[in-house]
């Protein structure tokens, strides 16, 4: 064998040696997850980041804008309320946790999502609805989360993870430029939540007074001002459960103020001027269709880009 | 001799000579000489030509480099058609305008309207052979009706320019480029952290602009300290964290002008604190958010006489397109 040889026979054993190391690196599983965030959730509260489990190398958002740990919530008088939703996906390495935080015990809707590599926190991603945001906000004092996004669903009702992703795209896709084509599906009880505040029915809020239910809004036009949705991430999703946990950014471009439903009613967009909503979603998806949609959604610059997807 | 071994290197010296001379200017510095090839009138020519452009949304009109750089409110986009291009429909007459020909920038403070509804607007635009090459755009739009986050807007209809703006400064009053700008980065210096020390020198009669209110005579802080330096020393602005991504891309030696942008960080780490009289003060927001702005400042012997800023809120610690990050200031 000559030295070549040598050497290329070594790197192939040490390349395959690697490859082996991988595969036994011990996956962090639903519990992992768990108390991964857990602790997090425990030590933001404590403004206390030094016994986490951090990567070499930390990403770390806020409202789509990257900065150090330390800074933004974590140095603004955090608390986090009891009563939020913890979801994991042993599959990504993803934790999603929906809540209450309070900066300077002042509550705020929050979105967080956790991305674990080989049991430490290599991704921190934050979305805040804050009360004096534009955006809609409902007091949180009867904060609830809908036992739906925790239910297993029945066997003839679960979905493959494609197909529950491709549901709650074809949501996005039906929603921009909105003109009546729906491509996706709803149950016919769907609601839509966002900072507590229900989309769908009641007198909260313009378009559930306009048009109310998922798919009647959708089929009457009401969302024609959004421009695009950009930046669509589905980091999370429990097959057992119908599950998703989606991120986008939803622009709106302003360039009309008033126009009709596809029926014909009269109707304006909430604000003159361009901007958009960075959201975080949950939805819940039984026997393929979108029962419930609920989440966190802050107003940002408008066209701001995704720090995680573009 | 092996003059094929001799020569060969020989003139590889001399190309390497050659390339060090043509790259013998200040860093970053396309040639060790300014051109100025768009002067005072051609750049306010310039800024105006781009601003009729917007007002008929007519990109065509706006004399843009191929490559130009749009950004609205701390974000690209595209130009011409997305943001304020897509909603602007008038805009208003009285603007203040100020160019710098040695750096070939102009800028623009005034309102425009959209959809009707009238919004503050700074812009910045560098001028490179003259062709727009950058556009930086500062829009504060009016308070939502329900709710919005505190912030001066003030009425459109009643705000005009201090026609001292336009004064030509006698050469006494006149101070240098670098001069003008260290005062101004002793004004960013006393708000950063404000605690009663003032770094910069004000004059009696300074007073300063936002968003159409005047803040130092009766708006906003004014309710609680009159006057630039009094407000300062009180330390009312405690509350900025930083003032971050500080550019001066615009002097104007003659009448005492600076342009500055860059971001108020309002970390909010605490909710309540006192002025050095004692008085307790609370925190108009609880939770961390930073104001991205353009500002001008008239200074006059060597004093901070006006300023006039245009500036909105920003998710916290948004970094500008146009900045280059300082990692040294972001861990702190």
């Amino acid at each position: 064998m000559t030295s070549k040889q040598l050497i290329l026979a070594a790197a192939l054993f040490a390349a395959c040696t690697a490859n082996v190391a991988l595969a036994q690196t011990p996956a962090c599983d639903d519990k992992c997850l768990t108390d991964i965030a857990k602790a997090y959730l425990r030590d933001v509260a404590k403004q206390d980041s030094s016994k986490l489990p951090w990567a070499d190398k930390v990403r770390y958002t806020e409202n789509n804008v990257a900065m150090m740990i330390g800074d933004g919530f974590w140095g603004a008088g955090p608390g986090i309320n009891d009563g939020g939703l913890l979801l994991t996906d042993a599959s990504t390495g993803n934790v999603v946790w929906y809540g209450i935080s309070t900066e300077h015990e002042q509550p705020a809707y929050h979105g967080l999502r956790l991305k674990i590599v080989n049991k430490q926190i290599s991704e921190v991603e934050s979305i805040l609805g804050r009360k004096e945001e534009p955006e809609v906000f409902a007091p949180t004092d009867g904060f609830k989360v809908d036992p739906a996004f925790t239910t297993k669903l029945a066997a003839n009702a679960k979905r493959s993870r494609e197909q529950l992703i491709a549901l709650v795209d074809g949501y996005y896709n039906t929603k921009v430029q909105n003109n009546g084509q729906v491509l996706t599906a709803f149950a016919g009880d769907c609601v839509q939540v966002v900072n507590g505040v229900n989309l769908t029915a009641g007198d909260a809020y313009w378009a559930a007074k306009a048009v109310p239910g998922c798919e009647a809004q959708m089929k009457a036009g009401v969302y024609k001002p959004v421009e695009r949705i950009r930046g669509r991430r589905y980091p999370l999703v429990n097959v057992d459960t119908g599950v998703v946990a989606a991120l986008s950014l939803e622009d709106h471009a302003v360039r009309f103020l008033d126009y009709t439903t596809l029926d014909g009613k009269p109707l304006s967009v909430q604000f003159g001027y361009p901007n958009t909503r960075g959201r975080l979603d949950l939805f819940k998806i039984d026997d393929g269709r979108i029962k419930r949609i609920e989440g966190v959604s802050v107003f940002l610059p408008y066209y701001i880009r995704s720090l995680w997807s573009e | 001799m092996n003059t094929k071994r001799i020569l060969k290197p020989l003139a590889a010296m001399l190309i390497a000579g050659f390339a060090n001379a043509t790259l013998a200017q200040a860093p970053g510095m396309p040639s060790a000489i300014i051109k100025i090839d768009c002067d005072h009138e051609c750049l306010i020519g310039t800024a105006r030509a781009y601003i009729k452009a917007l007002a008929n949304h007519d990109v065509a009109q706006a004399r843009l480099a191929p490559n130009v750089q749009f950004s609205e409110n701390d974000v690209l986009m595209p130009v011409g058609n997305d943001g304020l291009w897509g909603s602007i429909s008038k805009v208003r007459d009285g603007a203040l305008e100020v160019a710098d020909p040695q750096t070939g920038n102009a800028a623009w403070f005034g309102i425009v309207e959209e959809h009707g509804k009238a919004a503050y607007l700074a812009m910045r635009i560098k001028v490179v052979n003259k062709q727009i090459a950058e556009i930086e755009t500062i829009v504060n739009r009016p308070l939502d009706k329900t709710k919005d986050k505190p912030k001066p807007f003030g009425d459109p209809d009643k705000v005009s320019h201090d026609p001292i703006w336009n004064d030509i400064l006698k050469p006494e009053e006149r101070r240098s480029r670098e001069r003008l700008e260290t005062v101004t980065d002793g004004y960013f210096n006393t708000v950063e952290l404000n605690d009663g020390d003032v770094f910069t020198q004000f004059a009696d009669d300074c007073g300063r602009l936002e968003n159409g209110i005047s803040t130092t005579s009766n708006g906003g802080a004014a309710s609680v300290a009159q006057g630039c330096e009094n407000q300062f020393k009180l330390g009312i602005y405690k509350i900025n964290k930083r003032v971050r991504e500080r550019r001066y891309p615009l002097i104007d030696e003659e009448r005492g002008i600076v342009v500055a942008s860059g971001f108020f960080d309002h970390a909010n780490t605490f909710d309540r604190y006192k002025l050095k009289d004692g008085r307790e003060m609370k925190t108009a927001l609880k939770w961390p958010n930073s104001i991205s702005l353009l500002e001008a400042f008239k200074i006059r012997d060597g004093k901070i006489s006006r300023i006039e800023a245009v500036f909105t809120y920003v998710p916290y610690f948004m970094p500008s397109p146009f900045a280059l990050p300082n990692t040294d200031r972001q861990t702190r």
